[in-house]
């Protein structure tokens, strides 16, 4: 199975300060299967915590002809019952508690369906759930042929092979963070696996003294980390990647003169859950010339620009989205299409064919990693009169007309029901939300609007202190 | 002296048994535990701190940590935990005021830790996005200031996310 790339003797895996070797992993994924997805093929659910046990389930997927489906371990019970509820799985596996009639616990948080649906073999090998915490969860139905050619075309890029090691610094349920367990273990390399996160002690000890040569984050870790990358940099770390969103030019520059200062190498990269999930990256170390770029398509895939728009021909493409399990059995075999895939990002592709994003055509934005659909928060925001909502990467505006005294449970209601910290939101007042003859909002004209208001005490304070020093 | 030998047994047999201990000596002075414990520095001296006082009950004073190796010092007195670098110790240290009692209430909520001291530090409470984010909007609930993540991360303990608060209140 090309999941286990490495020799029966090499390290695998580290949970826990104990390694596993490749010919033990296998053993434990053949036996889960064994017993618990049979031979006809299963639908499977997996809270994915980063430990050992998920790997396992996860792994023992591609042994069988399954269907697995990651969700968030964090998620609460309504948003699990509903993803429950949505695809049907099987076999429920890595939570402690389901309050559902429908099944059974076999195992400590081992849950199995009572009456089984219809299994029947599916062509979709995995699922992951795109949706922020305000909406139904949006499935990406990907095969397993896509998912395989991705992880090959990052070990390409990378350079990665049997000596590399990575760590879980992402979740598993998260694209990218996926895509590092895919990448490395197809390698012959080996992943630490660990519930501690970058931003703690107990995470830097184990990147400090467990040999880990590649690490992999979003903006939201590198701003916070950079002081700590300056003072204590792991000694074995030769890779750093990026993706998830913009990182600002001048943390870009601080951490391309660490890994320079170091040996290491720092990729810039981008991807969509959609075309799971690298689309391109390049080490900028390399070409530093190209800062602000997300590099060069890996392999296979091919890019180019629709009136701004970035579209990408891959052979990970998605199959669809899928909401049901019906869903799922009713997906042709097959791609959602041979031909170019709309991403919704704008961009320019240089005369090199570096990929540049310089923006987004649909109300998305994207902070800590995590895509915001604008429009939720304004559903969200309904009952609360003449709203409309804006926003950026960096900052997410809700637009009310008149003044409002209610202005701060107003943000941090939202803040909390969008899992996002109230400093990434504020409140506007404007004169009137600007519509188009159709009725609908003209956000162009309301971020004009936003822009020309005259700005807060705070707020300026705030921006002014940003400015580098 | 026989009044506390029971419960010293008690203690050290406890803190034996807690994650990645190697080797640990107890000793009570001043009215509180004194624990000092090796190991490989995976978990810090405030979980121990945390898990150990919410053994002994957190009605009663924090117990103080060191982290180094019990053969290497003689008598575990309080001069062994001065001496001991920051970085090695925990010693809990209440609020002082009511901004820094409500920042300490939900680094504690958030964090899911037991008790929160001022000086405690974020890196080693295992500060994630998920209670940076809390705190964050927790502050802004109650004060109306805007703290980005970066901001209360950099602050790093309780009593200097406090003194921002306090700061941006009074400007």
């Amino acid at each position: 199975m090309w999941l286990l790339g490495g020799d029966r003797e090499s390290v695998a895996v580290v949970a826990d300060g104990e390694a596993v070797t490749y010919g033990a992993l296998g053993a434990l994924v053949h036996e889960f299967a064994r017993r618990h997805l049979g031979q006809e093929g299963a639908r499977v659910l997996i809270a994915a915590e980063s430990d050992l046990r998920t790997v396992v389930a996860y792994l023992a997927s591609f042994v069988t002809p399954t269907t697995v489906i990651l969700v968030d371990p964090l998620s609460g019970p309504q948003s699990l019952t509903r993803t429950v509820d949505a695809y049907e799985p099987h076999v429920v596996v890595g939570v402690p508690s389901l309050e559902h009639t429908r099944y059974r616990e076999a195992e400590p948080g081992h849950w199995v369906r009572r009456e089984d649906g219809a299994t029947g073999t599916a062509s979709t090998k995995l699922i992951l759930l795109t949706s922020g915490s305000m909406g139904v969860p949006k499935g990406v139905a990907l095969d397993e042929p896509g998912l395989r050619a991705n992880a090959l075309g990052i070990i390409d890029r990378l350079e990665l092979d049997t000596r590399s090691r990575s760590i879980t610094s992402l979740p598993l349920h998260y694209a990218f963070g996926l895509s590092v367990l895919h990448s490395h273990l197809a390698a012959g390399g080996s992943l630490v696996v660990t519930k501690e996160r970058p931003t703690s002690r107990r995470f830097w000890n184990t990147l400090s003294t467990g040999g880990v040569t590649h690490l992999a984050g979003v903006s939201f870790m590198y701003e916070l980390l950079q002081d700590r990358f300056a003072g204590h940099w792991p000694q074995t770390l030769r890779q750093l990647s990026h993706s998830g969103g913009r990182l600002a030019p001048e943390v870009t520059r601080r951490y391309l003169d660490l890994a320079q200062r170091h040996g290491a190498q720092f990729f810039l990269m981008y991807g969509q859950t959609e075309l799971m999930t690298r689309v391109s990256a390049f080490d900028l170390t390399r070409r530093p010339d190209k800062l602000g770029s997300v590099g060069l398509p890996l392999t296979g895939i091919e890019v180019a620009c629709d009136e701004g728009e970035l579209l990408v021909r891959s052979p990970s493409v998605m199959q669809g989205y899928v909401d049901s399990a019906e869903a799922i059995r009713s997906l042709e075999d097959g791609r959602s299409g041979q031909g170019f895939h709309r991403t919704g990002d704008l961009a320019t592709i240089d005369d090199e064919g570096f990929i540049w994003i310089t923006g987004r055509l649909n109300r998305t934005v994207k902070q800590f990693g995590k895509r915001i659909s604008l429009d939720e928060i304004e559903t969200y925001l309904r009952h609360e009169g003449d709203v409309a909502v804006i926003g950026s990467d960096s900052e997410i505006v809700i637009c009310v007309t008149g003044p409002r005294s209610d202005a701060n449970e107003l943000i941090t209601r939202t803040a909390r029901a969008a899992g996002l910290p109230a400093s990434s939101m504020s409140l506007a007042s404007v004169p009137d939300i600007p519509r188009t003859n159709r009725g609908k909002v003209d956000y162009p004209a309301l971020a004009a609007l936003v822009a020309a208001r005259p700005r807060s005490a705070q707020r300026v304070a705030r921006d002014q202190r940003r400015e580098p020093a | 002296m026989t009044i506390e030998s029971a419960p010293s047994t008690d203690l050290a047999q406890f803190v034996g048994s807690l994650p990645d201990v190697a080797d640990s000596a107890v000793a009570f002075s001043h009215d509180r535990w004194i624990v000092v414990i090796r190991s490989s520095g995976a978990v810090s001296a405030v979980e121990y701190r945390n898990l150990i006082w919410e053994h002994l009950g957190t009605d009663t004073s924090a117990p103080v940590i060191v982290m180094a190796d019990p053969s290497d010092i003689g008598e575990v007195t309080m001069q062994v935990v001065e001496q001991a670098v920051a970085e090695h110790r925990s010693v809990y240290t209440a609020p002082h005021d009511e901004v820094e009692e409500y920042v300490c209430a939900v680094v504690a909520a958030a964090a899911q830790s037991v008790r929160v001291g001022v000086d405690d530090d974020l890196f080693d409470l295992g500060a994630d996005s998920l209670v940076l984010i809390e705190i964050s909007t927790a502050v802004f609930e109650r004060y109306g200031t805007q703290l980005d993540m970066q901001e209360v991360f950099e602050a790093g303990t309780p009593a200097q996310v406090a003194r921002l608060i306090k700061t941006r209140t009074a400007g």
